[in-house]
């Protein structure tokens, strides 16, 4: 039988169209059957689509004292060595002339006191200096979303930005895309990984499992002196919903379109 | 059929491709895959399940009643029980043994007079403080301002001998806990505008 142009190109396409639409089937009934019983999914305990969270830091109230550094490193296991932060305190100290000097010793997880950090700055004529806690933003238009090679990170419905450290493979290109440097490569964990050494990419979760159970995250229950706070973002009565009601807020470099979730009421100048 | 034959194996390569191409990603792909979104729907589970390490500072009422209600009413009340005494959840859960450093370094990382911390925020210079002695031996740690020695006050700074109207049978008699101490020791823990 001869088969024209025209007839292979009708059977051809009706064969192509056979496939796309079985594919599309079994594509759509694995989704559907799983149906895992997460307990972050809809119905569960913890219903993600109620909550969209949000984070506020005043730099006016912060001391410093770094206590907010120390309980995020025990409360979720970041490595001593090689340091790591999910959150640090930044001190900025700026001369009459004008010149910021920044420091951050090993995060702030120390503080800022003793001579050891402070006698750089002796002689200096100080204009203002201040502290700024900083974090993983929870950006809602994240660079390191968009650059994952093998969408290992992705964000939840109730806002925040994870990592799937099973499928991280290390490249470490969301650690160069993100601007804040929220995020690091954790060196060693067994268990953790596609290949059970870790290698793979670590960020501040907001405390994910903490949040999940109605408890604020580590670095807000430690700060003495109220510098951060954590609520939800759609309830008006939410500790953040009331100070942005109020504040002056600013966010960390607006103008690269991140759309970050950590509003900071007193945020200087000098501040990248 | 003769000239299907080359077009019908071709197709059947491509089918077996196609076959194959499906056959390995259902095995590949995990099973969460794209239940909310290109990600591994059981993450989230995963991240929401870790277990936590410092509780909430309310459950150490429930057991530490006369420390808390000193506490709560004090000026540190604002800073958590865990903040000092560190991660409580293996404490309440399985009786670990909660620490706490009494040394002048942990109020200093708060207390510490610096100039970047704000001004109304109760700093100290702490190399003309308290000498060498801990902070605890004259400020409760549960009620800093309440339990901690009077200051002296302007009028009498300059009072050579305190006990003139501090000792026995005196004005302004001391306290039972002052028994037997001398003159020269009561500028160690009573500050005047020196601080």
């Amino acid at each position: 039988m001869n088969l024209s142009r025209r007839d292979l190109i009708k059977k051809g396409g009706l064969i192509l169209l056979g496939v796309l639409v079985f594919e599309g089937l079994t594509n759509h009934r694995r989704s559907q059957s799983q149906g895992l019983a997460s307990p972050v999914a809809e119905g569960g305990p913890y219903d993600w689509g109620k909550h969209y969270w949000g984070f506020v830091v005043d730099t006016n109230k912060c001391i410093g004292c770094g206590r907010c550094v120390r309980a995020c490193k025990l409360e979720n296991r970041v490595p001593l060595e090689p340091e790591h932060h999910r959150t640090w305190v930044e001190r900025y100290v700026i001369t009459l002339e004008g010149e910021a000097y920044v420091d951050s010793p090993q995060g702030g997880i120390n503080g800022f006191a003793g001579e050891a950090v402070n006698v750089k700055y002796q002689n200096l004529k100080i204009r203002n200096s201040f502290f700024v806690p900083k974090l993983c933003n929870q950006c809602d238009n994240p660079p390191c979303v968009q650059v994952c090679p093998v969408a290992a990170t992705y964000r939840t419905k109730d806002g925040i930005i994870l990592v799937d450290q099973q499928r991280c493979i290390g490249c470490r290109y969301c650690i160069q895309a993100c601007p804040y440097g929220a995020r690091y490569l954790l060196p060693s964990r067994p268990g953790v990984g596609p290949l059970g050494e870790g290698g793979v990419v670590d960020k501040c979760t907001w405390c994910y499992h903490r949040i999940t159970r109605g408890v604020p995250p580590a670095c807000v229950e430690a700060c003495p002196v109220k510098a951060r706070a954590f609520g939800d973002l759609r309830t008006p009565e939410s500790p953040v919903r009331q100070i942005l009601a109020e504040a002056r807020i600013n966010v960390l470099k607006p103008d690269l379109g991140t759309r970050p979730k950590v509003y900071y009421v007193g945020l200087d100048l000098e501040v990248r | 059929m003769e000239p299907m034959k080359h077009l019908i194996r071709a197709a059947l390569v491509v089918f077996l491709a196609v076959a194959v191409f499906f056959i390995l990603r259902s095995q590949l792909i995990p099973a969460s895959w794209g239940q909310y979104g290109l990600y591994r729907g059981e993450n989230v589970a995963e991240w929401a399940g870790l277990p936590m390490q410092y509780a909430d500072t309310p459950q150490c009422q429930a057991c530490h009643q006369s420390h808390y209600q000193q506490w709560s009413s004090s000026k540190h009340r604002g800073v958590s029980c865990e903040n000092c005494h560190g991660p409580a959840l293996s404490h309440i859960q399985a009786g670990a043994k909660v620490a706490i450093d009494r040394t002048r370094d942990l109020c200093a990382t708060c207390h510490a007079e610096l100039v970047s911390r704000p001004s109304h925020f109760p700093q100290v210079a702490l190399d003309s403080h308290g000498g060498q002695a801990p902070c605890i031996a004259c400020h409760s740690a549960h009620a800093p301002k309440a339990v901690s020695p009077p200051p002296i006050p302007r009028r009498v700074e300059g009072a050579s001998d305190c006990l003139a109207c501090h000792g026995s049978h005196a004005l302004l008699p001391l306290p039972p806990s002052h028994a037997g101490r001398t003159a020269d020791l009561c500028r160690n823990c009573h500050r005047g505008s020196e601080r």
